[in-house]
Order: C-alpha cells, then sequence, then structure tokens
C-alpha cells in the first residue's frame, strides 16, 4: 500500500496528485484526483477546528473484491467524525441555473464515480475507502 | 489554469486551459466578473484545453451563469474534453447550460 501523509492544507493537493499520477495507471488518473480532492478539501476545511493543525493520509493499492479487479484510494483524518456519504446533503441536479445553490456537487460527484464507496470511523480516525473498477475491465 | 481572453464578431471568448480546481477556481471568477463588469453582454467559455474540473470548478461555472442571466446577458460552453463533460453530466449541467460541441457552433448561437 502506498500512502502518503499531509498537513490539513489545500496547497497540499498538489503533492497528492503527484502521488496519484505516480501510482495510478493513466485513465483513473482524473477519476481518482477528482475525489481525492473532493474528499480533501472537506477534511481541510471542516475535520479540524479553525487555527489548529491536523493531518490527513491517502492510500493507494488494489484489491480483488468479490471476485474482481478495483483500483482502491482512502482518505484519512482525526477530526470531527464525518460520514460524508450520510452527511453531506444530497444535491437535486434536475434544479435550474436560479433555483440551484452553489456548492454541495463534491460528495455527488465521488458517489457517482466510485464502484463502491465505504465510510468507517475507526480508534479516532475516519477513514474514506473508494473502489475504482479499471477502465479496461468496464468495458468488456 | 490560464485563461486567455479574445474576441470575434463582437463575442468574447474565454478560453480555459489546464485545471479548474479548489486551488484555482477563484482566477476564474475575477477574469469573468472582470469581463461582466467591462459590458460584455455575449460570452463563449471555451474548455477545449481544460483538462480537469472539480466542484470547486462547477461552483465558478454556476455563480457566473447566475450572474450572466441576471444581468440578461448571453453565454455558451464549448469543446468539452471527457473528463470535463463526465463533470458536467453526472451535475446535471449539460441540461441547465448552453454547451455545444465547437467553438463556430458556440459562436453562431450567441449572433
Amino acid at each position: 500500500m502506498k500512502r502518503l501523509k499531509m498537513p490539513a492544507q489545500t496547497e497540499q493537493l498538489q503533492i497528492v496528485n503527484v502521488f496519484i499520477e505516480s501510482n495510478v495507471s493513466g485513465a483513473l488518473v482524473p477519476t481518482m484526483e477528482l475525489a481525492a480532492e473532493e474528499l480533501l478539501v472537506n477534511v481541510f476545511n471542516y475535520a479540524y477546528p479553525p487555527d489548529s493543525e491536523g493531518e490527513a493520509e491517502v492510500s493507494i493499492w488494489e484489491a480483488d473484491f468479490d471476485g474482481q479487479r478495483f483500483s482502491c484510494f482512502r482518505v484519512k483524518d482525526w477530526g470531527t467524525p464525518f460520514n460524508p456519504f450520510r452527511e453531506a446533503p444530497v444535491p437535486d441536479i434536475m434544479m435550474s441555473v436560479e433555483e440551484r445553490p452553489i456548492g454541495g456537487l463534491g460528495i455527488h460527484l465521488v458517489r457517482s464515480m466510485a464502484a463502491h464507496y465505504c465510510y468507517s470511523h475507526v480508534d479516532g480516525a475516519n477513514i474514506v475507502d473508494l473502489y475504482f473498477s479499471f477502465p479496461e475491465e468496464e468495458s468488456q | 489554469m490560464q485563461i486567455i481572453d479574445s474576441e470575434k464578431g463582437g463575442i468574447t471568448i474565454l478560453s480555459v486551459s489546464g485545471r479548474m480546481d479548489a486551488t484555482n477556481v477563484n482566477e476564474f471568477d475575477t477574469a469573468c466578473h472582470a469581463k461582466l463588469e467591462n459590458g460584455v453582454s455575449r460570452m463563449v467559455i471555451d474548455l477545449k484545453d481544460l483538462e480537469y474540473i472539480s466542484s470547486a470548478g462547477l461552483r465558478g461555472i454556476l455563480s457566473l451563469e447566475k450572474s450572466v442571466r441576471a444581468g440578461k446577458k448571453k453565454i455558451a460552453y464549448c469543446a468539452m474534453q471527457p473528463m470535463v463533460a463526465d463533470v458536467f453530466k453526472i451535475s446535471g449541467f449539460n441540461s441547465i447550460l448552453a454547451i455545444y460541441p465547437s467553438l463556430d457552433e458556440a459562436l453562431a448561437a450567441l449572433s
């Protein structure tokens, strides 16, 4: 498992992108970078009290799940317990421009792009695991 | 992200390249709102060279779209790459925005 730990700061996204680019096969890179950004921006902005220093960790590995191969991505933080898949509001994507609130699409994108998503709170840490199908296997 | 602005037949074209994400969407906001404040009434956002967009980028697009409509101005988007097209589709943006396959089609629609 490849791991990268960082201070909870938005500027770290560029380092995370380099980490993803060096550990994931080409076609999955933009999808995984998107998921990483959406989850990490939430952690950086909300997991820790303002002006306090927190950390986040991302990991990449491959797994065989129910007989299928996946590229997996984990975001871990030690901040306020938060299950994004239950607690983030679900946006109404049919709303008109005038009615739509600005924001709130990040977790919707993550949920839509991952084949499986999982949240756990273990030993004081928020853990989000995402399983992505390999593009070449999806089309078969 | 890089934003290049040009004009064709009285229509302002903003060509956005690279990545639009949480670290730089404010540059897009600033560039677009400066255009609107300068009295631009028809604008095309050319996305041909935009490789990546996140929900932060979508916030910028929606905020621009709201300002354009509030000011009774016109805007179109064109030439999205597959990653950007996917994100627009999943978010329902393709059914609420004027999106065209090419710059020429977007310009024709606003002429």
